[in-house]
Protein backbone atom coordinates (compact mmCIF):
# COMPACT_ATOMS: atom_id res chain seq x y z
CA UNK A 1 0.00 0.00 0.00
CA UNK A 2 2.93 2.63 0.90
CA UNK A 3 4.74 1.32 -2.18
CA UNK A 4 1.40 1.94 -4.36
CA UNK A 5 1.45 5.41 -2.49
CA UNK A 6 4.82 5.95 -2.87
CA UNK A 7 4.17 5.44 -7.09
CA UNK A 8 1.30 7.73 -7.34
CA UNK A 9 2.99 10.37 -5.70
CA UNK A 10 6.24 10.03 -8.11
CA UNK A 11 3.94 9.57 -10.79
CA UNK A 12 2.20 13.15 -9.99
CA UNK A 13 5.71 14.76 -9.44
CA UNK A 14 7.19 13.58 -12.60
CA UNK A 15 4.28 14.50 -14.60
CA UNK A 16 3.88 17.92 -13.23
CA UNK A 17 6.97 18.77 -15.07
CA UNK A 18 4.95 17.82 -18.13
CA UNK A 19 3.39 19.97 -21.06
CA UNK A 20 -0.25 20.53 -19.81
CA UNK A 21 -2.61 20.70 -22.98
CA UNK A 22 -5.35 18.58 -21.76
CA UNK A 23 -8.02 20.98 -19.89
CA UNK A 24 -10.94 19.95 -21.47
CA UNK A 25 -14.68 20.58 -21.09
CA UNK A 26 -17.57 18.24 -22.83
CA UNK A 27 -20.75 16.91 -22.94
CA UNK A 28 -21.79 13.64 -22.96
CA UNK A 29 -24.88 11.72 -22.76
CA UNK A 30 -25.90 8.02 -22.73
CA UNK A 31 -27.56 5.33 -21.18
CA UNK A 32 -27.73 4.08 -17.43
CA UNK A 33 -28.19 0.98 -15.61
CA UNK A 34 -29.13 0.62 -12.22
CA UNK A 35 -28.03 -1.84 -9.55
CA UNK A 36 -28.65 -3.19 -6.16
CA UNK A 37 -31.80 -3.16 -4.62
CA UNK A 38 -33.59 0.04 -6.16
CA UNK A 39 -34.00 -2.73 -9.29
CA UNK A 40 -36.31 -5.24 -7.28
CA UNK A 41 -39.91 -5.35 -8.62
CA UNK A 42 -41.25 -7.75 -5.44
CA UNK A 43 -44.78 -7.28 -4.60
CA UNK A 44 -44.59 -10.53 -2.15
CA UNK A 45 -47.99 -11.22 -0.75
CA UNK A 46 -49.52 -13.65 1.85
CA UNK A 47 -52.32 -16.42 1.15
CA UNK A 48 -55.09 -13.83 0.61
CA UNK A 49 -53.14 -11.35 -1.39
CA UNK A 50 -52.09 -8.92 1.30
CA UNK A 51 -48.74 -7.19 1.09
CA UNK A 52 -46.18 -8.97 3.12
CA UNK A 53 -45.66 -5.59 5.48
CA UNK A 54 -41.97 -7.14 7.17
CA UNK A 55 -40.90 -8.52 3.75
CA UNK A 56 -36.82 -7.57 3.00
CA UNK A 57 -37.65 -7.83 -0.39
CA UNK A 58 -40.78 -5.86 -0.69
CA UNK A 59 -39.51 -2.94 1.67
CA UNK A 60 -35.94 -2.75 -0.49
CA UNK A 61 -37.62 -2.70 -3.95
CA UNK A 62 -37.60 0.60 -5.81
CA UNK A 63 -38.68 -0.65 -9.23
CA UNK A 64 -35.57 1.19 -11.24
CA UNK A 65 -34.86 0.40 -14.46
CA UNK A 66 -32.15 1.54 -17.21
CA UNK A 67 -32.69 5.56 -18.27
CA UNK A 68 -30.44 7.87 -19.55
CA UNK A 69 -27.90 10.50 -18.98
CA UNK A 70 -26.32 13.78 -19.95
CA UNK A 71 -24.27 16.20 -18.32
CA UNK A 72 -21.45 18.45 -18.99
CA UNK A 73 -17.80 18.23 -17.05
CA UNK A 74 -14.68 19.72 -17.29
CA UNK A 75 -11.15 19.44 -15.99
CA UNK A 76 -8.15 21.31 -15.53
CA UNK A 77 -4.74 19.29 -15.38
CA UNK A 78 -1.87 20.66 -13.32
CA UNK A 79 0.22 17.74 -14.43
CA UNK A 80 0.22 15.95 -17.92
CA UNK A 81 -1.92 12.79 -16.28
CA UNK A 82 -3.84 14.35 -13.22
CA UNK A 83 -6.34 17.15 -13.22
CA UNK A 84 -8.98 18.74 -10.73
CA UNK A 85 -12.25 18.71 -12.16
CA UNK A 86 -16.19 18.41 -11.58
CA UNK A 87 -19.20 17.37 -13.31
CA UNK A 88 -23.09 18.10 -13.40
CA UNK A 89 -24.92 15.26 -14.54
CA UNK A 90 -28.77 14.39 -15.28
CA UNK A 91 -29.85 11.11 -15.07
CA UNK A 92 -33.29 9.33 -15.65
CA UNK A 93 -34.08 5.76 -14.18
CA UNK A 94 -37.24 4.41 -15.99
CA UNK A 95 -40.08 2.39 -13.79
CA UNK A 96 -39.54 -1.13 -13.71
CA UNK A 97 -42.10 -3.86 -13.01
CA UNK A 98 -45.15 -1.85 -13.35
CA UNK A 99 -47.08 -4.75 -14.54
CA UNK A 100 -46.31 -6.75 -11.04
CA UNK A 101 -46.82 -3.82 -9.47
CA UNK A 102 -50.18 -3.42 -10.89
CA UNK A 103 -51.25 -7.11 -9.86
CA UNK A 104 -49.90 -6.85 -6.61
CA UNK A 105 -52.28 -4.19 -5.58
CA UNK A 106 -55.18 -5.86 -7.76
CA UNK A 107 -54.51 -8.82 -5.14
CA UNK A 108 -54.44 -6.76 -2.27
CA UNK A 109 -57.37 -5.01 -2.94
CA UNK A 110 -58.98 -8.02 -4.19
CA UNK A 111 -60.74 -5.62 -6.80
CA UNK A 112 -62.03 -6.36 -10.08
CA UNK A 113 -59.67 -4.31 -11.75
CA UNK A 114 -56.65 -1.39 -10.61
CA UNK A 115 -54.98 1.00 -13.33
CA UNK A 116 -51.86 1.53 -12.50
CA UNK A 117 -49.97 5.09 -13.71
CA UNK A 118 -46.65 5.72 -13.11
CA UNK A 119 -45.48 9.43 -14.18
CA UNK A 120 -41.99 8.78 -15.14
CA UNK A 121 -38.88 7.27 -13.21
CA UNK A 122 -36.62 8.06 -11.11
CA UNK A 123 -34.95 11.50 -11.72
CA UNK A 124 -30.98 12.48 -10.35
CA UNK A 125 -28.68 15.58 -10.72
CA UNK A 126 -25.35 14.86 -9.69
CA UNK A 127 -22.91 17.53 -8.59
CA UNK A 128 -19.46 16.44 -7.98
CA UNK A 129 -16.18 17.14 -8.26
CA UNK A 130 -12.32 15.04 -7.77
CA UNK A 131 -9.31 13.47 -9.92
CA UNK A 132 -9.05 12.94 -13.52
CA UNK A 133 -6.59 10.99 -14.89
CA UNK A 134 -5.73 11.18 -18.70
CA UNK A 135 -3.02 8.75 -20.58
CA UNK A 136 -2.26 9.22 -24.24
CA UNK A 137 -1.56 5.93 -25.71
CA UNK A 138 -1.26 7.17 -29.17
CA UNK A 139 -1.13 10.63 -31.07
CA UNK A 140 -4.95 10.23 -31.60
CA UNK A 141 -5.87 7.83 -28.97
CA UNK A 142 -6.01 8.16 -24.59
CA UNK A 143 -7.08 6.02 -21.48
CA UNK A 144 -9.04 8.35 -19.21
CA UNK A 145 -9.86 7.97 -15.52
CA UNK A 146 -11.82 9.36 -12.97
CA UNK A 147 -12.85 9.65 -8.88
CA UNK A 148 -15.39 12.32 -7.94
CA UNK A 149 -17.28 12.60 -5.07
CA UNK A 150 -20.01 15.28 -4.22
CA UNK A 151 -23.80 15.66 -3.83
CA UNK A 152 -26.71 13.60 -5.53
CA UNK A 153 -30.82 15.20 -5.91
CA UNK A 154 -32.87 12.29 -6.85
CA UNK A 155 -36.58 12.30 -7.04
CA UNK A 156 -38.91 9.34 -7.02
CA UNK A 157 -41.50 8.20 -9.29
CA UNK A 158 -45.45 8.94 -8.78
CA UNK A 159 -47.52 6.42 -8.67
CA UNK A 160 -51.34 6.48 -9.00
CA UNK A 161 -53.56 3.33 -8.10
CA UNK A 162 -57.29 3.96 -9.63
CA UNK A 163 -59.66 1.15 -7.79
CA UNK A 164 -62.45 -0.30 -9.51
CA UNK A 165 -64.61 -2.50 -7.90
CA UNK A 166 -68.40 -3.97 -8.34
CA UNK A 167 -69.14 -1.23 -10.99
CA UNK A 168 -67.94 1.36 -9.11
CA UNK A 169 -65.05 3.37 -9.56
CA UNK A 170 -63.38 3.50 -5.68
CA UNK A 171 -60.76 6.53 -6.53
CA UNK A 172 -57.45 7.27 -7.02
CA UNK A 173 -54.70 6.64 -4.17
CA UNK A 174 -50.84 8.06 -5.09
CA UNK A 175 -47.47 7.82 -4.23
CA UNK A 176 -46.47 11.09 -4.63
CA UNK A 177 -43.12 11.49 -5.64
CA UNK A 178 -40.04 12.88 -3.09
CA UNK A 179 -36.95 14.19 -3.36
CA UNK A 180 -33.85 13.83 -1.22
CA UNK A 181 -30.36 14.61 -1.07
CA UNK A 182 -26.93 13.01 -0.57
CA UNK A 183 -23.25 12.52 -0.54
CA UNK A 184 -22.89 10.58 -3.68
CA UNK A 185 -19.59 9.20 -5.49
CA UNK A 186 -18.74 8.09 -8.91
CA UNK A 187 -15.80 6.16 -10.24
CA UNK A 188 -15.33 6.05 -14.23
CA UNK A 189 -13.05 4.86 -17.18
CA UNK A 190 -12.83 5.55 -20.78
CA UNK A 191 -11.02 5.91 -24.39
CA UNK A 192 -10.95 9.44 -25.69
CA UNK A 193 -9.80 10.02 -29.59
CA UNK A 194 -9.00 13.14 -30.72
CA UNK A 195 -10.65 14.17 -33.98
CA UNK A 196 -9.17 18.07 -34.35
CA UNK A 197 -6.49 19.59 -32.60
CA UNK A 198 -9.31 20.92 -29.90
CA UNK A 199 -11.78 18.22 -30.04
CA UNK A 200 -12.23 14.80 -29.27
CA UNK A 201 -14.80 12.33 -28.54
CA UNK A 202 -15.01 10.45 -25.14
CA UNK A 203 -16.35 7.16 -24.87
CA UNK A 204 -16.31 6.11 -20.79
CA UNK A 205 -18.15 3.86 -18.59
CA UNK A 206 -19.01 5.48 -14.74
CA UNK A 207 -20.11 3.49 -11.72
CA UNK A 208 -22.08 5.66 -8.97
CA UNK A 209 -23.60 5.57 -6.06
CA UNK A 210 -25.46 7.58 -3.58
CA UNK A 211 -28.16 6.57 -0.77
CA UNK A 212 -31.15 9.62 -0.20
CA UNK A 213 -33.20 9.01 2.13
CA UNK A 214 -36.84 9.43 0.93
CA UNK A 215 -39.93 10.36 2.81
CA UNK A 216 -43.07 9.22 0.72
CA UNK A 217 -46.07 10.73 0.94
CA UNK A 218 -49.05 9.02 0.06
CA UNK A 219 -52.82 10.45 -0.40
CA UNK A 220 -56.25 9.12 -0.80
CA UNK A 221 -55.06 6.16 1.52
CA UNK A 222 -57.67 5.75 4.17
CA UNK A 223 -57.05 1.81 4.06
CA UNK A 224 -54.07 0.31 5.01
CA UNK A 225 -54.11 -2.32 2.06
CA UNK A 226 -51.21 -3.05 0.13
CA UNK A 227 -47.50 -1.95 -0.94
CA UNK A 228 -47.38 1.14 1.52
CA UNK A 229 -44.28 2.61 1.65
CA UNK A 230 -43.71 5.83 3.46
CA UNK A 231 -39.50 5.94 3.50
CA UNK A 232 -37.28 4.39 0.86
CA UNK A 233 -33.08 4.57 2.38
CA UNK A 234 -31.24 2.01 -0.42
CA UNK A 235 -28.19 2.71 -1.79
CA UNK A 236 -28.77 3.97 -5.49
CA UNK A 237 -26.01 2.55 -7.66
CA UNK A 238 -25.64 2.40 -11.29
CA UNK A 239 -23.28 1.86 -14.10
CA UNK A 240 -23.50 4.43 -16.89
CA UNK A 241 -22.48 4.18 -20.54
CA UNK A 242 -21.75 7.54 -21.95
CA UNK A 243 -20.23 8.98 -25.45
CA UNK A 244 -19.14 12.79 -25.25
CA UNK A 245 -17.32 15.58 -27.11
CA UNK A 246 -14.99 17.32 -25.87
CA UNK A 247 -13.53 20.89 -26.50
CA UNK A 248 -9.68 20.65 -25.28
CA UNK A 249 -9.18 24.03 -23.89
CA UNK A 250 -4.95 23.78 -23.40
CA UNK A 251 -2.22 25.35 -25.55
CA UNK A 252 -1.41 23.34 -27.99
CA UNK B 1 -10.56 27.75 -41.94
CA UNK B 2 -9.57 27.79 -38.16
CA UNK B 3 -12.67 30.02 -37.29
CA UNK B 4 -15.09 27.62 -38.94
CA UNK B 5 -13.86 24.66 -37.01
CA UNK B 6 -14.45 26.56 -34.26
CA UNK B 7 -18.17 27.22 -35.20
CA UNK B 8 -18.78 23.51 -36.35
CA UNK B 9 -17.35 22.36 -33.08
CA UNK B 10 -19.65 24.72 -31.38
CA UNK B 11 -22.57 23.80 -33.16
CA UNK B 12 -21.52 20.02 -32.97
CA UNK B 13 -21.89 20.52 -29.12
CA UNK B 14 -25.07 22.04 -29.25
CA UNK B 15 -26.83 19.87 -31.09
CA UNK B 16 -25.42 17.21 -29.03
CA UNK B 17 -26.50 19.10 -25.69
CA UNK B 18 -30.34 19.41 -26.97
CA UNK B 19 -30.43 15.45 -28.39
CA UNK B 20 -29.45 14.14 -25.33
CA UNK B 21 -30.97 17.00 -23.11
CA UNK B 22 -34.36 16.53 -24.73
CA UNK B 23 -33.97 12.33 -24.69
CA UNK B 24 -33.13 12.48 -20.87
CA UNK B 25 -35.38 15.08 -20.20
CA UNK B 26 -38.44 13.24 -21.68
CA UNK B 27 -40.99 11.80 -18.24
CA UNK B 28 -42.32 8.92 -19.61
CA UNK B 29 -45.89 8.34 -18.10
CA UNK B 30 -46.65 4.54 -17.94
CA UNK B 31 -50.15 3.03 -17.54
CA UNK B 32 -51.37 -0.27 -17.14
CA UNK B 33 -54.93 -2.07 -16.48
CA UNK B 34 -54.57 -4.99 -14.51
CA UNK B 35 -58.20 -6.97 -14.81
CA UNK B 36 -59.08 -9.09 -11.75
CA UNK B 37 -58.61 -13.19 -13.17
CA UNK B 38 -58.82 -15.58 -10.63
CA UNK B 39 -62.20 -16.35 -9.66
CA UNK B 40 -63.33 -16.15 -6.19
CA UNK B 41 -64.81 -18.62 -3.97
CA UNK B 42 -68.40 -18.73 -3.73
CA UNK B 43 -70.45 -16.95 -0.66
CA UNK B 44 -73.28 -19.08 -0.62
CA UNK B 45 -74.17 -18.99 3.34
CA UNK B 46 -74.55 -16.74 5.59
CA UNK B 47 -75.01 -17.29 9.63
CA UNK B 48 -75.83 -14.70 12.07
CA UNK B 49 -75.65 -16.46 15.67
CA UNK B 50 -75.85 -14.61 18.78
CA UNK B 51 -75.71 -15.19 22.62
CA UNK B 52 -77.65 -13.61 25.17
CA UNK B 53 -74.94 -11.78 27.46
CA UNK B 54 -76.78 -12.27 30.59
CA UNK B 55 -78.19 -15.98 29.83
CA UNK B 56 -76.12 -17.93 27.89
CA UNK B 57 -78.46 -20.56 27.24
CA UNK B 58 -80.77 -18.23 24.91
CA UNK B 59 -79.42 -18.15 21.47
CA UNK B 60 -81.09 -17.11 18.45
CA UNK B 61 -79.46 -18.46 15.41
CA UNK B 62 -80.57 -17.68 11.69
CA UNK B 63 -79.35 -18.95 8.39
CA UNK B 64 -79.78 -17.52 4.84
CA UNK B 65 -78.70 -19.15 1.91
CA UNK B 66 -78.09 -19.23 -2.07
CA UNK B 67 -76.18 -21.14 -4.28
CA UNK B 68 -75.07 -19.98 -7.57
CA UNK B 69 -77.80 -20.60 -10.21
CA UNK B 70 -80.54 -20.47 -7.97
CA UNK B 71 -82.81 -17.59 -8.74
CA UNK B 72 -84.19 -17.57 -5.11
CA UNK B 73 -82.45 -17.55 -1.48
CA UNK B 74 -83.12 -20.54 1.04
CA UNK B 75 -84.70 -18.72 3.76
CA UNK B 76 -86.46 -21.47 5.38
CA UNK B 77 -83.78 -20.96 8.57
CA UNK B 78 -83.39 -17.15 7.64
CA UNK B 79 -84.95 -16.15 11.15
CA UNK B 80 -83.75 -14.45 14.46
CA UNK B 81 -85.95 -14.23 17.72
CA UNK B 82 -84.61 -12.28 20.59
CA UNK B 83 -85.98 -11.43 23.96
CA UNK B 84 -87.05 -8.09 24.75
CA UNK B 85 -84.59 -5.72 27.22
CA UNK B 86 -81.75 -7.97 26.56
CA UNK B 87 -78.02 -8.23 25.00
CA UNK B 88 -76.55 -10.30 22.87
CA UNK B 89 -73.32 -11.29 21.61
CA UNK B 90 -73.36 -11.56 18.00
CA UNK B 91 -71.35 -13.30 15.41
CA UNK B 92 -71.77 -13.28 11.15
CA UNK B 93 -70.42 -16.33 9.77
CA UNK B 94 -69.78 -16.93 5.90
CA UNK B 95 -69.48 -19.86 4.33
CA UNK B 96 -68.78 -21.42 1.23
CA UNK B 97 -70.98 -24.27 1.14
CA UNK B 98 -70.65 -25.70 -2.56
CA UNK B 99 -68.92 -28.53 -2.01
CA UNK B 100 -71.26 -29.76 1.16
CA UNK B 101 -73.12 -32.33 1.33
CA UNK B 102 -76.79 -31.37 1.88
CA UNK B 103 -77.26 -33.34 4.90
CA UNK B 104 -74.04 -31.11 6.83
CA UNK B 105 -75.87 -27.61 6.04
CA UNK B 106 -75.35 -25.21 8.55
CA UNK B 107 -78.42 -25.75 10.62
CA UNK B 108 -80.02 -23.02 12.59
CA UNK B 109 -80.46 -25.44 15.25
CA UNK B 110 -77.16 -26.93 16.02
CA UNK B 111 -74.61 -24.52 14.46
CA UNK B 112 -71.04 -24.51 15.35
CA UNK B 113 -68.36 -23.00 13.92
CA UNK B 114 -65.53 -24.95 15.16
CA UNK B 115 -67.62 -28.35 13.60
CA UNK B 116 -68.67 -27.36 10.50
CA UNK B 117 -68.45 -29.98 7.43
CA UNK B 118 -65.09 -30.66 6.24
CA UNK B 119 -65.95 -29.84 3.01
CA UNK B 120 -67.68 -26.43 4.08
CA UNK B 121 -65.09 -23.49 3.41
CA UNK B 122 -65.76 -21.33 6.20
CA UNK B 123 -64.71 -17.89 4.17
CA UNK B 124 -65.25 -16.17 7.35
CA UNK B 125 -61.58 -16.55 8.60
CA UNK B 126 -60.13 -14.99 4.83
CA UNK B 127 -62.94 -12.16 5.27
CA UNK B 128 -61.31 -11.28 8.93
CA UNK B 129 -58.03 -10.94 7.58
CA UNK B 130 -59.63 -8.85 5.13
CA UNK B 131 -60.97 -6.64 7.56
CA UNK B 132 -59.12 -3.74 6.64
CA UNK B 133 -61.99 -3.31 3.22
CA UNK B 134 -64.81 -5.01 4.54
CA UNK B 135 -67.54 -3.22 7.03
CA UNK B 136 -71.11 -4.88 8.02
CA UNK B 137 -74.20 -3.07 7.81
CA UNK B 138 -77.43 -3.27 9.56
CA UNK B 139 -80.60 -1.99 8.39
CA UNK B 140 -83.62 -2.61 9.96
CA UNK B 141 -86.91 -2.27 8.45
CA UNK B 142 -91.11 -3.41 9.13
CA UNK B 143 -93.09 -2.64 12.47
CA UNK B 144 -90.61 -0.46 14.68
CA UNK B 145 -87.67 -2.89 14.80
CA UNK B 146 -85.59 0.14 13.88
CA UNK B 147 -86.28 2.07 17.66
CA UNK B 148 -86.48 -1.31 19.39
CA UNK B 149 -83.18 -3.03 18.28
CA UNK B 150 -79.85 -1.48 17.83
CA UNK B 151 -77.06 -3.50 16.39
CA UNK B 152 -73.33 -2.26 17.40
CA UNK B 153 -70.25 -3.78 15.87
CA UNK B 154 -67.69 -4.47 18.35
CA UNK B 155 -64.17 -5.43 16.58
CA UNK B 156 -62.29 -2.73 14.43
CA UNK B 157 -59.69 -3.56 11.54
CA UNK B 158 -56.14 -2.69 11.64
CA UNK B 159 -56.86 0.89 9.81
CA UNK B 160 -55.01 3.74 10.99
CA UNK B 161 -57.02 5.23 12.87
CA UNK B 162 -58.66 1.36 13.35
CA UNK B 163 -62.32 1.36 11.67
CA UNK B 164 -65.18 -1.00 12.99
CA UNK B 165 -66.17 -4.07 10.66
CA UNK B 166 -68.90 -6.01 12.16
CA UNK B 167 -67.87 -9.82 12.19
CA UNK B 168 -68.91 -9.04 16.14
CA UNK B 169 -71.74 -6.95 17.09
CA UNK B 170 -74.06 -6.35 20.40
CA UNK B 171 -77.61 -6.84 19.84
CA UNK B 172 -79.61 -4.61 21.94
CA UNK B 173 -83.21 -5.17 22.08
CA UNK B 174 -86.40 -3.06 23.94
CA UNK B 175 -89.63 -3.41 23.55
CA UNK B 176 -91.69 -6.14 21.74
CA UNK B 177 -91.98 -5.81 18.06
CA UNK B 178 -91.37 -7.44 14.56
CA UNK B 179 -89.96 -6.69 10.83
CA UNK B 180 -86.79 -7.41 9.12
CA UNK B 181 -83.04 -7.13 9.63
CA UNK B 182 -80.78 -6.29 6.88
CA UNK B 183 -77.07 -7.34 6.55
CA UNK B 184 -75.15 -6.25 3.81
CA UNK B 185 -71.09 -6.78 3.71
CA UNK B 186 -69.66 -3.90 1.94
CA UNK B 187 -66.41 -4.27 -0.01
CA UNK B 188 -64.63 -1.17 0.52
CA UNK B 189 -61.72 -1.01 -1.34
CA UNK B 190 -60.08 2.07 -0.31
CA UNK B 191 -62.69 3.69 0.45
CA UNK B 192 -63.28 2.09 4.00
CA UNK B 193 -64.42 5.39 6.46
CA UNK B 194 -66.54 3.25 8.96
CA UNK B 195 -69.71 4.16 7.04
CA UNK B 196 -71.75 2.28 5.09
CA UNK B 197 -72.24 3.32 1.46
CA UNK B 198 -68.91 3.84 -0.48
CA UNK B 199 -67.75 0.74 -2.46
CA UNK B 200 -70.06 -2.16 -3.26
CA UNK B 201 -71.79 -5.13 -1.87
CA UNK B 202 -70.30 -8.48 -1.02
CA UNK B 203 -73.38 -10.07 -0.57
CA UNK B 204 -77.17 -8.74 0.70
CA UNK B 205 -79.22 -10.31 3.07
CA UNK B 206 -82.55 -10.31 5.09
CA UNK B 207 -83.00 -12.46 8.28
CA UNK B 208 -86.74 -12.37 9.52
CA UNK B 209 -86.78 -10.70 13.31
CA UNK B 210 -88.55 -10.58 15.96
CA UNK B 211 -88.58 -9.07 19.57
CA UNK B 212 -90.98 -11.37 22.01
Amino acid sequence: MKNLKMFILLLVVCSATQAQNNNFISVFGGITSPSGNWTKTAYNVNDIGGWLTTDADNLSSGFAGSGSTFGVEGAWFFSKYFGVGGLVSHNTFNFAGLDALSAGYRSSFDVDQVTTTVNGGYTMWNFMYGIYFKYPVSDKFAVTAKALAGFTSATTPSIAVDVFDGGNDDGVFTQEPSTANSFSYMTGIGVSYKMLANVSVNLQGTYASSQPDFLIDNVNRPSNIGRLITEYNQPLTYMSFSLGAAYMLGKK
Amino acid sequence: MKKSIYYITGFAFIAIAVTVLSIASCKKTESVVTPNTIANEFLTTVVFQCINTAAPYDTTCGVWRIFPGQANPDTSEAILKYHKSATYACHVFVLDETKTPAANYASDTSFNINAINSNTVNVTTELIARANYHLYCFYMTGGTLSSNLTVVRTDHDTNNPPLPCGFTDNVTTNNPTSGSMEIQQQHQPNVKTGQCGPGSLDFDVFFATSIY
